[in-house]
């Protein structure tokens, strides 16, 4: 191979990031600016991380990686909403049966939904995979409230499941909740949590899934549901 | 109830979610990061607040600030 010959064009390597050679799920918006806004985006996270040896915070990292994922998602979608879900609330939290619903796709060691029928299928096949998942239609597991982290799994190929690893409470909070619950701020917390990977077919999940998932929370008595989708 | 990282703002806001709490943490960690236990407890505590003070018939959305 030539040794002057570049690799990627800054076009492919930008790309690359969603899915691709250097795939990063934390920086997969590249993608979807253009070859000058990623430029521009590239230079200030460096001057960024410069200015840490100066004044030595993450906070300005963090903030700019947050606001290079919200210019993405902030992209007009297909979808549009004819008219909003707004339930009112029966009774006060405090009387209230609370239920925990991610899309973290979190499950319990020993209980692997094994997507596709694949056991112990890792991360790294799951990002390689992304284009069957977003397909397909999601399982819900069930997670006991007082499952230890070390007895947690968390797989999902559509973001970055390194945060999660290290403390599933970022986006799974079991410990967060059970000290709510302890305060008197839930009338009673459900002894299960719930959690699907998100990264599955939408229209499934609104057409079918859902309203199944729906039925199985009315039949467990919950009055309410608090949703960290991912 | 729904809590989620900022980064979904528009989406979200146009959904007309019922009640929503935006954090300022990016993709992966809405309830803020590893560790952080105090922004955790904090960020379900408001979360949770929205409950019932979102208690009329329009979308209540909320930033939480850390």
């Amino acid at each position: 191979m030539d040794q002057t010959e570049p690799r990627d064009t800054f076009e492919e390597f930008k790309n690359a990031f969603s899915y691709g050679s250097r795939s990063d799920l934390t920086f997969k918006f590249l993608k979807s600016f253009t070859s000058d806004e990623a430029a521009d985006y590239l230079q200030e996270l460096m001057r960024l991380a410069k200015d840490l040896l100066v004044d030595g915070t993450i906070e300005s990292i963090h903030n700019h990686i947050f606001q290079g994922q919200k210019k993405a998602y902030s992209k007009v979608t297909n979808y549009t909403y004819e008219d909003d879900p707004f339930a009112k609330m029966q009774k006060p939290l405090a009387e209230s049966h609370l239920a925990l619903l991610t899309s973290s796709g979190h499950f319990v060691e020993g209980s692997d939904p094994e997507p596709f029928g694949v056991k112990n299928m890792t991360q790294e096949e799951a990002v390689a995979r992304i284009k069957e998942f977003v397909r397909s239609e999601p399982e819900l597991s069930s997670i006991p409230m007082d499952t230890p982290p070390k007895k947690l799994r968390v797989r999902h190929g559509g973001y970055d499941i390194r945060f999660a690893l290290a403390d599933n409470e970022v986006n799974l909070p079991l410990r967060a909740l059970r000290g709510a619950a302890r305060s008197g701020k839930i009338g009673e917390l459900h002894p299960d949590a719930f959690s699907f990977v998100g990264a599955c077919s939408q229209k499934r999940l609104l057409n079918r899934t859902l309203p199944e998932w729906v039925r199985l929370f009315i039949q467990k008595a919950v009055d309410a549901i608090l949703l960290v989708p991912v | 109830m729904v809590v989620a990282s900022g980064v979904y703002e528009v989406r979200l806001t146009s959904m007309r979610v019922p009640r929503l709490l935006l954090t300022p943490f990016m993709m992966g960690l809405p309830l803020g990061k590893p560790g952080d236990e105090d922004t955790h407890q904090k960020v379900v505590s408001t979360a949770l607040s929205l409950f019932d003070r979102a208690d009329g018939d329009q979308p209540m959305v909320e930033f939480f600030t850390s």
